[in-house]
């Protein structure tokens, strides 16, 4: 159970505030909520690659490190492709330089050419680093594009090409921090050793004078229905052949998708789960398979993906996958569903023990539509019945409804 | 308005109060140390058995031993003790590592009594089924050419092996053959190392009921003396570029041995890599990320091994452009020889490291694996009280004085994987 309070700004920005008097930190989360499904197909990567110029001056700091580290303070952030989150934990006498830093920033950016030069060498050396030069890193370079025809979560949040990081101009940086950036399209929680009376009083000093703008009205295209099967064979200079299989599922909210959230986990969560048991202990096939949802606020994708033992041909591995499936559609074991709502239960209270992890839940649950989401998901998750599976497996996990991809190793 | 020019007024960062760490005596003789932290009613157990690369039998067999675990016992199967655990939503981690192999045991209080006894019942009932443990040996295969196929991942085993010397159990790489040679018979042999006494650990909302849980638990546990512990002389390598196909990156490790945490150095030590490239605003970072634009990340950090401790510099960086990079950390090193930090910089530096010293032991499991590394190194409890200390009481001269002390290049190893 997490407490908190909230009050909406003038301006428009979502305050949350979270106390927590046991530790003698502040944690400032801020959500933005821009991720790579507002980006458009000629300017990919772009949400990731603002993130990191997010961090190299602001109109009145220089430098936002230096200052928060001076004060004790730790920060980071991440970009997926529905939010950009920026977080700070502080001492908590100190939580004041948080305020100013992150306020400055939702203000203005100081749009510094140099700053941006260097961020796209660095965010380039990241693609590379992190989706090139490794293994497999490419793997949703190649499948999203095949899985999605019109919906933006067709290229990852790095982006679709190195290109478009590289052909990035200081008016599209402009443009993007005027569409995005500004107080009624964030959510501010405030966490930790502070008073809800202080945060306010600190949210209104700091925040309140930033000018309310107005709400992006991009509009996302939907992915149409898909309705025949999708293949693709990739070759590169791996270790061992991989498959994965890309199903469409419903969107983030409601009982759908936590039906689907159970069904991967029954699939593929652990060393008791389905796919596992079958496949990699009992008859080995894989040296290691999982099934895991995306969990994106648009219509996303329940992944299965695994890597085969050699001499196993991948066509058949693929067939005694799919043969597996078959039987959740008619019959869920009751105490399977039991263990992996046990699973979903533990998750949810672990996920409490972190300062910071509150602070981001509640930013989350407030970006879905409702911050008492981070209170009420776990009910609803226990509400779900067998039948709720069944129907489940019957609408995902059908070959019609899948992309399938072969990442073969070269012949030698 | 506020005036956004300059930084708001800030305090000084106090110590914070430490989490008291409990030991308790345990009737079957071992010891349980206890952090009762966090609101939440979860527990960490978490056993460090003792058994690594220089007391294993062989290279390796710890590894198998103890991931058999979970494969059987002569009433239960592979599958019953998984869907045992993950019944209750527990998370049960093995890891074999180069000085102990760790088993960590993530539970709800409610269900934590179940759990642990069936945790010490699979330590003296283990059988390695002979099907499981094949399965087991193929993944273990197939896992090593995955990872050594990894450019960062070998780099820093390799790294290792011209630190140490190919065959020092710090230095030892297994390979795929070794890996294929354990055979069953191996771990029947060695059933009783599964019980090696071990070290006790328990974090999280911890009261009567969980103490009373473990030691019923281990009650009758047998417990076998740890092995005595090979010995083993370094035998440092040259410098050494490796060529592979298909890089689009240049993995970079650079470093040496260097002093424990027993040595009267380390807290200063600590803060002079810091400042070299322990964190963002490092100067590596500053000079090779944020400048020259050459990496995505740079970090100089320590590790601290039960028989030995070294010092890594270590990086992804530009393929064409690591001599420069090389040059690069070099001049910086330099730098920080030569001249003491300007006061702001180290100020800086300073009150990150106590920001990140109060957040360290927030979270009860941060805090879990900060006492345990404490008692597994048979540190003084003040260890961290000290490191504090060093953080008020450290001048400027004193972060070039520990960078040439243990800085310096004469005995440096560099490894290139491109």
């Amino acid at each position: 159970m997490v407490d908190y309070k909230e009050h909406i700004l003038p301006n428009g920005l979502h305050l949350i505030v979270h106390e927590d008097h046991n530790t003698p930190l502040v944690c400032l989360n801020i959500l933005y909520k821009v991720g790579s499904r507002n980006e458009r197909p000629d300017k990919t990567g772009f949400a990731h690659l603002f993130e990191h110029l997010m961090f190299g001056g602001s109109k009145h700091v220089k430098n936002f490190d230096e200052p928060l580290q001076a004060v004790g303070g730790e920060n980071n952030a991440f970009t997926n492709t529905d939010i950009t989150n920026y977080y700070v934990t502080v001492p908590a006498p100190n939580a004041e330089t948080a305020f100013w830093l992150e306020s400055d920033r939702m203000l203005s950016l100081s749009f510094d050419p140099e700053v941006l030069e260097v961020q796209r060498k660095v965010v380039i050396e990241e693609f590379k680093q992190r989706y090139l030069n490794q293994p497999y890193g490419d793997v949703w370079l190649k499948l999203r594009p095949v899985a999605y025809e019109k919906h933006p979560y067709q290229w990852p949040t790095i982006g679709k090409e190195i290109s478009h990081i590289e052909e990035a101009t200081m008016d599209d940086v402009k443009s993007f921090f005027k569409t995005h950036y500004h107080p009624g399209n964030a959510v501010l929680v405030v966490a930790g050793d502070i008073t809800e009376q202080r945060a306010l009083e600190l949210t209104e000093k700091w925040f309140g004078e930033i000018p309310a703008q107005e709400m992006p009205n991009g509009q996302i295209a939907a992915e149409p229905d898909q309705l025949a099967p999708r293949k693709l064979k990739v070759t590169a200079n791996v270790p061992a052949d991989a498959l994965y299989k890309a199903y469409h599922m419903g969107g983030r909210m409601g009982k759908a998708y936590h039906a689907a959230d159970l069904l991967s986990d029954l699939l593929g969560r652990g060393k008791s789960s389905v796919l596992f048991q079958e496949l990699v202990k009992n008859k080995p096939m894989f040296s290691s398979l999982s099934a895991y949802v995306m969990g994106s606020y648009d219509p996303g994708l329940l992944v299965i993906s695994g890597k085969l033992l050699p001499g196993v041909d991948i066509e058949e591995a693929d067939r005694a996958i799919q043969a597996l499936l078959e039987p959740l559609k008619d019959q869920v074991d009751a105490d399977a569903l039991e263990k992996v709502k046990n699973q979903a239960e533990a998750t949810t209270v672990f996920a409490e023990v972190d300062l910071l992890n509150r602070a981001m839940g509640l930013a989350y649950a407030a970006f879905l539509g409702d911050t008492n989401l981070i209170n009420d998901e776990l009910e609803l998750i226990k509400s779900i019945q067998t039948e709720d599976i069944c129907a489940a497996a019957k609408t995902i996990l059908r070959e019609d409804n899948c992309t399938t991809l072969y990442y073969q190793k070269n012949e030698q | 308005m506020p005036d956004r020019t300059k930084a708001p007024e800030s305090s000084v960062i106090d110590l914070p109060n430490l989490p008291a760490l409990q030991t308790v005596h345990l009737p079957c003789g071992l010891d349980l140390h206890l952090l009762n932290q966090g609101q939440q009613p979860v527990v960490l157990f978490e056993m460090v058995v003792p058994l690594g690369r220089w007391e294993e039998p062989s290279a390796g067999l710890a590894y198998y031993l103890f991931k058999m675990l979970t494969e059987g016992t002569p009433t239960k199967s592979s599958e019953e003790i998984a869907s045992f655990f993950d019944f209750y939503g527990s998370h049960l981690e093995i890891t074999p590592t180069l000085d102990a192999v760790n088993i960590k045991l993530y539970a709800l209080n409610k269900f934590f009594p179940e759990l642990v006894k069936f945790l010490t019942d699979l330590l003296t009932e283990s059988s390695f089924p002979k099907r499981e443990f094949e399965t087991l040996k193929q993944i273990r295969i197939e896992q090593i050419r995955q990872q050594y196929s990894r450019n960062n991942a070998f780099a820093s085993l390799k790294f290792r092996e011209l630190l140490f010397g190919a065959e020092h159990p710090y230095g030892l790489m297994i390979s795929e053959e070794q890996a294929r040679k354990t055979q069953r018979d191996d771990l029947l042999n060695h059933k009783n190392l599964l019980c090696t006494q071990p070290l006790l650990f328990i974090t999280g909302m911890v009261g009567e009921d969980e103490i009373k849980a473990v030691e019923s638990a281990f009650e009758g546990f047998p417990q076998t003396p740890t092995p005595s512990k090979r010995t083993a002389f370094t035998n440092t390598g040259k410098s050494q570029t490796i060529t592979r196909e298909d890089s689009t990156q240049a993995s970079l490790r650079i470093g040496k041995t260097t002093i424990n945490r027993h040595h009267e150095d380390i807290h200063k030590l600590k803060v002079a890599n810091e400042l070299l490239g322990g964190f963002f605003g490092s100067r590596l970072m500053k000079n090779i990320r944020e400048e020259k634009g050459l990496t995505y990340g740079i970090h100089s950090s320590f590790l601290h091994l039960h028989h030995a401790s070294y010092w890594c510099i270590g990086s992804e960086l530009l393929r064409d452009k690591v001599t420069l990079g090389q040059e690069e950390i070099q001049k910086e090193i330099t730098k920080l020889q030569q001249s003491p930090p300007e006061q702001e910089e180290f100020s800086m530096v300073i009150n990150y490291m106590k920001g990140k010293f109060l957040s360290s032991f927030d979270s009860p499991f941060s805090a879990h694996g900060l006492i345990k590394s404490l008692k597994l190194a048979q540190l003084p409890e003040s260890y961290f009280m000290d490191f504090f200390d060093t953080l008020q009481n450290i001048k400027p001269e004193d972060i070039s004085l520990m960078a040439s002390r243990h800085f310096n290049q004469d005995d440096i190893t560099t490894l290139v994987v491109v």
